[in-house]
């Protein structure tokens, strides 16, 4: 049984890149928007340099931040992500992907990643949000490169 | 803004689903409990405002090009938390 609404193409512009398709089901609804940006819900993963990726917004050209892969922080990082999560119906057995959103300086190397709020993706239904954590630890400017 | 005084134990709602207690009093520090939908989000503002100015400064680089910015990012090699 094939479900043809979720095989097809969804056409959206990116003022960095130009016109853009992906498939509907590749999607990710963060629920209530990034922090800050309350009306931008539907959002892309797009690579880009690895292991960075473009998390970009359908709505907005505009509008995209550089993540990786929460792995990149190793097991130490992973096992503070949140277990359960009900906004997104995530429990223990949930399987999740987790984003870490970049922000990049005019010096690269000063570049900095926000540990303290990952976005956090049920990977089966597509929902997201992005989880304030409240280990004190965690760094919203954490600095992402070896020296 | 609504302002209402509340004495320690008292409690008030906001809409139906999240009611707001006054636990107790200490000092200048004022104990709050908050019941709410797990779908609510709770923050404190400090920490709030800053990942809202955070994403604002992620979501900007227009300093760099697309490609510039993917050969600056390839240079370098995350380093994780624990310093390897």
């Amino acid at each position: 049984m094939t479900d043809s609404d979720s095989d097809k193409l969804i056409t959206f512009q990116s003022s960095r890149f130009g016109q853009q398709k992906v498939e509907r089901s590749a999607i990710v609804h963060v629920m209530g928007g990034m922090i800050g940006f309350p009306v931008e819900i539907d959002y892309v993963l797009i690579e880009y340099s690895p292991p960075f990726y473009w998390f970009h917004s359908v709505q907005n050209p505009n509008l995209a931040f550089v993540v990786v892969h929460a792995d990149e922080f190793g097991e130490d990082y992973l096992s503070l992500l949140p277990t359960e999560e009900a906004s997104l119906d995530i429990t223990a057995d949930t399987q999740i992907a987790a984003l870490v959103v970049v922000t990049v300086q005019p010096v690269s190397q000063d570049s900095t990643a926000n540990l303290k709020a990952p976005i956090i993706i049920n990977t089966a239904t597509g929902n997201a949000r992005q989880v304030i954590l409240d280990n004190q630890s965690l760094e919203v400017k954490t600095p992402l490169f070896s020296v | 803004m609504l302002v209402l005084t509340r004495k320690p134990g008292q409690s008030l709602f906001i809409g139906e689903d999240i009611k707001v207690s006054v636990m107790e009093i200490r000092g200048n520090q004022v104990r709050v409990g908050i019941l709410a939908p797990p779908t609510v989000r709770i923050y404190r503002e400090e920490i709030y405002t800053q990942i809202l100015e955070e994403n604002k400064e992620a979501s900007e680089f227009s300093h760099l090009g697309a490609s510039e910015l993917k050969g600056a990012l390839s240079t370098w090699k995350i380093r994780k938390p624990d310093g390897s």
